[in-house]
């Protein structure tokens, strides 16, 4: 009885282990096909920043098998893309010695999938918070842009501030100068009050004295004439008298004319040389005006490039330094297996092969107007152990439209070349214009290193823009242009060299663009300096009798003591005449009387 | 664990043959001791306990018990490995063997599991012999000197160690 009951509890004993192995293995299975999903889903919405769906994961210590992966597109209503089938037979040979070594992946790839309704919200909600998120930092970017223009403004009023306040100083130098004019002016006008009245006096004296050299020649007198006669030599001596009195006043007045002129002049002078100078000490000073101009410039479509491509940068670094960490740690690992002082003896492996490698697969890309087919080839973890370029080839035709995809990488380089012919793009965003759609031909080559860092040789044929902007009109009669560019990422920043014929091609018209700005800027400093010249100069003139003409009255009294000095001399020869006259009738009356 | 001790001095107080608790011992031991994680190692176990009949509790607690002494059995199964491995004459063989799978997973490559491997069928045999040697001077000499000494009978008496004895006395063991 005892024997079947001790038995029995060791039956029971034996099962419980064989459970526990059971459930051991079951375990292990299942923490594997999640560990294999989570770090899946998680590198996939690193990389595309959206949500992630992946299946179960299958897998046998000969197979890996998972129905369906599927990336969510921006717009929430289908999926970016979805890998199907994909299917990998694996090297049990490598598995045991912890490589992961697939002979052959296949998979298949579909675009424009829709996301299920029940799924709809839940995804709507992620990426609207993202977008939100993205929205958030657009408007501080525009509220930096609005806040540079104001900065230029505000540049400009600076630097005309301090121009013009040099100027100013100058100014001071002239309003003494004027003054000094116009006290000038008021004594010659002081001192001319007087010759004035003398000759309007001596003028109307001339007049009566020309009115009765009249009366006496009418009245046949030839005594008053000569007594009249004497009186015009009398104030002949006044006149001229007088003549020098007006010569001195019109000879000071002359000069502070000269003085006028000479200061009216170097006044124009100057503010002519503000007008002239403060738009090119403004452009010169404004360095940073550059910026402010949208561009199509190289370093900007560079920037453009190389961010698009950054992001594949950071993957690949990603890539590399999770590689670095994962062998560096496995390597300890293994050092640390090894502390109980056994020895792992190496012998000559027929097929050595890295951590991670799959010699070969295929790929098949379904999409709306083009479906792709594709070889990869030794994507692995060390190219210096296989010996060998990993390689991917995608190929994409049909009636319209081409792309060859081939890339190439090994552990240091990530290389390749993009062909595509009648390539349709949209929404590339180029800084100063997007491409909303469009058709190009596109042939890129790219390299990465960690070293050497982002080169990348763009060469775009046939291109066609739709889209608007300012400078929309010139770019899009572009058809060709090339960008060489080449980054280096030094301590967060990106070093970036750029030569692209493509500032050939569109310069005129940024230069256009950049000269309309810079009209812009001068008509906003030409108002300043307006508001300055009408605020300043008019009451600089005004002090000159820019309009009053202060010197004019002056220079009449000359005019006034010639006209004087033309009726003296007028009635001095008419009464000469009138002498003679009487003389010769007095001698035709005495030949008469003699001969009567 | 305190069945398992129970069970251990039940059966070595037992009529259980020595052959049997010599075996297990000896198989505890040597199994404590052999590097875990290989094919070889597994299949053993399984065996063990499911195919052969060896007496658990001695194997059991003998396997618990050497897994955690340091490995003193390792020293010598490397100098053994390291002889057999580096020996220039079977390079040919081992190659073949390290290009095998199956042979790859019972890391015979390894100075101490080829070393331990070959020593285990000789220390099987020398444990078992030594083992099931002081198992009969136990019950011979020990054994009832124990029984009679005042200190076993007034530690019976501790009412502790009378529940427990009497947990033992249900105790059945193979």
């Amino acid at each position: 009885m005892k024997t079947k009951k001790a038995a029995s509890q060791i039956r029971w004993f034996k099962l419980f282990l064989l459970i526990l192995v059971v459930l051991g293995l079951v375990f292990a299975y299942g923490k594997t096909s999640y560990l294999l999903r989570k770090s899946i889903e998680s590198g996939l919405e690193l990389a595309f920043d959206a949500p992630v769906e992946v299946s179960l994961v299958y897998w046998t210590p000969l197979n890996v098998k998972i129905s369906r992966i599927a990336v969510v597109d921006k717009n929430a209503v289908e999926y970016s893309f979805v890998a199907k089938e994909i299917n990998a037979e694996i090297s049990f040979n490598h598995f045991i010695r912890r490589s992961f070594v697939l002979n052959d992946l296949s998979f298949s790839l579909a675009f424009d999938e829709k996301i299920p309704e029940d799924k709809l919200d839940e995804y709507q909600k992620i990426l609207a918070d993202r977008k939100e998120e993205k929205e958030a930092k657009e408007e501080i970017r525009e509220a930096k842009t609005e806040k540079a223009k104001e900065d230029l403004k505000a540049q400009i009023i600076k630097i005309w501030g301090e121009y013009i306040g040099k100027k100013e100083a100058e100014i001071l130098v002239f309003k003494e100068e004027i003054k000094q004019i116009n006290e000038d002016i008021k004594g010659i006008k002081a001192d001319s009050e007087k010759p004035i009245a003398q000759i309007d006096t001596l003028q109307k004296e001339l007049k009566d004295l020309g009115k009765r050299i009249d009366d006496a020649y009418n009245a046949k007198d030839a005594k008053k004439i000569l007594v009249l006669i004497q009186e015009i030599d009398q104030k002949r001596k006044e006149i001229v008298s007088l003549k020098n009195d007006i010569n001195e006043i019109v000879k000071r007045a002359n000069s502070t004319k000269q003085s006028v002129v000479k200061t009216k002049e170097g006044m124009e002078e100057y503010v002519l040389n503000i007008k002239n100078n403060y738009k090119t000490i403004i452009m010169n000073d404004m360095g940073f005006f550059m910026d402010q101009v949208p561009s199509l410039s190289k370093v900007f479509a560079a920037k453009e490039l190389i961010g698009k491509y950054e992001r594949f940068y950071a993957l690949y670094e990603k890539f590399n330094a999770f590689r670095k960490k994962y062998f560096k740690a496995k390597d300890e690992k293994e050092e640390k297996e090894k502390e109980d002082n056994s020895t792992d003896f190496a012998f000559l492996l027929e097929s050595a092969a890295p951590d991670f490698w799959i010699r070969k697969g295929g790929v098949e890309i379904i999409t709306e107007s083009i479906n792709f087919t594709g070889e990869l080839s030794n994507i692995t973890s060390s190219n210096q152990e296989i010996n060998d370029l990993s390689e991917v080839l995608l190929k994409g035709k049909d009636a319209d439209y081409e792309i060859n995809i081939n890339t190439y990488w090994d552990d240091e380089n990530f290389y390749g070349e993009i062909n595509a012919k009648n390539f349709a793009v949209s929404d590339i965003d180029l800084n100063v214009i997007t491409l909303k759609s469009g058709l190009v031909n596109y042939k890129l080559k790219y390299s990465f290193a960690i070293e050497k860092g982002i080169s990348l040789e763009a060469d775009l044929h046939d291109v066609t823009f739709s889209g608007g902007g300012a400078i929309y009109n010139t770019v899009s009669k572009i058809d060709s242009f090339y960008l060489k560019t080449s980054a280096k990422n030094e301590n967060d920043k990106w070093n970036i060299k750029a030569n692209s014929d493509l500032d050939t091609k569109i310069g005129e018209s940024i230069k256009k663009e950049f000269e309309n700005k810079k009209k812009e800027a001068a008509t906003y400093a030409e108002g300043l300096f307006n508001d300055w010249y009408e605020k300043n100069i008019p009451e600089s003139y005004d002090l000159l009798g820019k309009t009053a003409e202060p010197l004019k009255s002056i220079i009449d009294v000359s005019k006034r003591q010639e006209v004087l000095d033309n009726i003296s001399t007028d009635i001095e020869n008419k009464a000469s005449a009138y002498m003679e006259t009487l003389k010769k009738e007095a001698l035709d009356e005495g030949l008469k009387d003699l001969f009567k | 664990m305190l069945k398992l001790i129970l069970k251990f001095f039940k059966a070595l107080n037992s009529n259980t043959s020595p052959s049997a608790l010599a075996l297990g011992f000896s198989l505890g031991l040597l199994m404590g001791q052999y590097p875990a994680g290989t094919i070889q190692w597994l299949a053993l176990l399984l065996l063990i306990l499911f195919v052969f009949k060896i007496n658990l509790p001695a194997y059991t607690s003998f396997l618990i018990l050497f897994v955690f002494i340091p490995p003193f059995l390792h020293p010598l199964a490397d100098k053994v490995g390291t002889v057999l491995l580096s020996g220039s004459g079977l390079q040919e063989l081992w190659t073949t063997l390290y290009n095998d799978p199956v042979w790859y997973m019972t890391k015979f490559y390894n100075s101490v599991v080829i070393g331990f491997t070959v020593i285990f069928i000789p220390g099987l045999l020398l444990f078992y012999f030594l083992f099931k040697w002081l198992v009969k001077l136990y019950r011979e000499k020990l054994q009832p000197k124990i029984i009679d000494s005042k200190f076993y009978k007034a530690f019976m008496k501790l009412s502790i160690i009378s529940k427990i004895a009497k947990l033992g006395s249900n105790l059945e063991v193979q």
